[in-house]
Formats: C-alpha cells, structure tokens, sequence
C-alpha cells in the first residue's frame, strides 16, 4: 500500500464517520501545511489559526473528495484559499502574492527558496526540535542512520534500501524502526516540554 | 506493533495488514503518539515543515462540534458496479417502454393526427395528418422501401377515423 493508498484509506475511513482517522491525517500534515501557509502569512498564531481552520474545512468537503488528487494536493489547495479568505478578511496582503496562482500543492510545498517570516520565539523553538533530531541521528549507528536517510531524505522503498544495503527487506524494516525510536526517545522530552509551553 | 505502524507509515505493508495496522492505530494512544513522533521526525529531516506547529487538539476540539461526516457509499467506492449500472439501466428502459406504450395509447384517441412508431433500428415517429392520407394511400408500395413503411400498419385505424 503506497503513501497515497494508505491516505486514501484514512479518508475513506473518516468518510465513513471515524473521526480518528481523519486525526491521523492532521497530525501527518499539519506542519508541512503550515510551512506552506507561512508563505503567506507572517505571524506565527495566525498561521495555525488558519491551520487548523484548513483542516476543519477540509473535513467539511470530504464527502465531495473522491481520490481524484493525492489528499495532500487537495488538503493544500484548501489551505491556500483559507488563506487568501484570511488575508481579504484582515486586509492584508499576502507575504507571496504570486505563489497564489499556482495550484500544484506540491510545487507549492517545495518553495522552499522563499524566506520564511517567522517571530523569533517560533523559529526559536523550530530549530531546537531540528538540532534535536538531528544530533539524535548523528548518535545513531551508521547502519540506522543510512536506512533512515535513504528511507526519509531519498524517499527510497524498503526494496531499494535492501538493494543499496545489501540486506534483506526485513532488516531494512527494522533497521528504520529502531532509527525512529531512537530518535524520539530523545526528542519525547523536548516534545514535552514544548506542549506544557503549548507551543 | 510499533514496528508495523513504522512499515505502515512507509507504505510497506499489504492492504489486509494496513488495514489492520489502521485499526489498531485507531483506538491506541501509545501507537497515535508514534504516529505523531515519526512524521514530526520524517518532517525534521526533509526540512520542509514548522515543527513547532501542533493544531491536533484544536482541530479535534473544533470537529467534535462538527456533525459526523457520512460520505454516501458511491463517493467512496471508485468503481461502481457493473450489476448496478445493468439495473439502472434496465429501469431507465423499462420507463421508457411503459411511457411509450401509454403515449401510444392516448395518441390513439385523437381524430385529428395518427401517431405510429415501429420497434425496429431506425424506426422513426411518422406524425400524419389525416388530410394526407390519400396520398400515403397511392403510394404505399413505395412507401414501404423507404422508411414510411410504418404508414400503412396504421392504415385500418386511419381509415376507420375518416
């Protein structure tokens, strides 16, 4: 079952009334969401207000989603025009007016040449969480951390890290568990402490 | 099960262990905090994502006002069946068979215009004015090579109507 298969199985899940599984979906993509409505918008609660308004909409319109697009390109496609409703409400311009016209959530999402706007407590808090994550994969044995890299960074299927290893499928697979594991049993305290702050 | 739920994340599962897994993820705390670990870590090392961001609580406060969404059973399933694209299409026949024959029927009773169709491939309505029917009359055999063949099955009750 690829990504897009197993999105498309949430959202049919939650079509069919569970809203968990449409959690699923919002703690997969609410921050790549969001990066991509920083593009827009400068402040940093606005940012996850209109975030979390995205997804309520998006809920709103699942019975009329039928697959036709990956859930993401839909998702964002909603996110840019709660956006565009946010900024004509408040009477603001957009931070990138031109990236508007493009409906390709996925070229949107890879804009990632464009500054982002954040206030300093937020990107304060973005780069510990990067620096965690990374110096946790820095400590990881080598082979962990090259399945994870080639897993997350080069989007490779378990097949072809097997391949790029030398090892079988089932290594890979547990290979890429205890990297994960690994690294959010240092990140959990960060994390923690991040939601008593309510970040 | 945190394992499975890792290959799940990755797409690396078959359909009946995904959904499994998906049933799982669905009612165990433990396992949706995994969930949210993993992607918060897959976010982190793409670089494409405000990791300080978490809406799940807000989002889920704000749809537990909302009413449970119920997606007709067509919007989820892609493909529709064939058997239940056979039977509508038979009940769109049906109704057209039983609204012709009683069409048929009222038009018999208007002295004025004699309406006749034939059921064959090409068939067509011939609408006759009773004032023509002389004509029709001369010339049936002709009619009967090109498509007004119809004329003449109507021919007794025409008549009858002079």
């Amino acid at each position: 079952m690829s990504d897009r298969e197993l999105d498309q199985q949430l959202v049919e899940r939650a079509q069919r009334g569970e809203k968990r599984a449409f959690d699923l979906l919002v703690s997969k993509y609410q921050r790549r969401l969001s990066r991509l409505l920083s593009r827009f918008i400068r402040d940093s609660a606005d940012i996850e207000d209109v975030t979390q308004e995205a997804f309520v909409k998006a809920y709103r319109a699942l019975p009329s989603f039928r697959g036709e697009s990956a859930f993401y390109t839909w998702l964002y496609r909603i996110g840019i025009n709660t956006a565009k409703n946010f900024l004509t409400s408040a009477g603001r311009r957009p931070v990138v007016s031109a990236e508007f016209e493009d409906e390709d959530g996925e070229s949107l999402d890879m804009a990632s040449q464009i500054p982002d706007h954040h206030t300093p407590e937020a990107e304060m808090m973005n780069q510990q969480i990067l620096s965690a994550v990374n110096a946790a994969v820095e400590r990881l044995p080598e082979e962990l951390r090259t399945a994870i890299s080639l897993r997350e960074m080069e989007g490779l299927s378990y097949e072809e890290i097997a391949s790029a290893m030398n090892c079988p499928i089932g290594t890979v697979r547990s290979r890429i568990f205890r990297a994960r594991e690994a690294i959010a049993t240092e990140l959990r305290p960060l994390l923690d402490t991040a939601k008593n702050k309510r970040w | 099960m945190k394992e499975t739920l890792s290959s799940l994340m990755d797409g690396e599962l078959s359909d009946k262990d995904a959904a499994q897994a998906m049933h799982m993820l669905g009612s165990d705390d433990q396992l949706k905090a995994a969930w949210q670990e993993y992607h918060l870590i897959g976010d982190a090392l793409r670089g494409n994502a405000l990791l300080q961001v978490d809406v799940r609580e807000q989002v889920s406060q704000a749809l537990q006002a909302e009413p449970t969404v119920l997606a007709p059973r067509n919007l989820v399933q892609k493909r529709s069946r064939p058997v239940a694209r056979f039977a509508l299409a038979a009940s769109v026949a049906m109704a057209g068979v039983v609204g012709w024959y009683s069409w048929q029927g009222q038009q018999a009773g208007d002295p004025a215009l004699v309406a006749q169709a034939v059921p064959t491939p090409g068939a067509q309505v011939q609408v006759v004015n009773a004032a023509n029917q002389s004509y029709l009359d001369a010339h049936q055999d002709i009619s009967l090579s090109d498509g007004l063949a119809r004329a003449s099955l109507v021919q007794p009750a025409a008549k009858g109507l002079h």
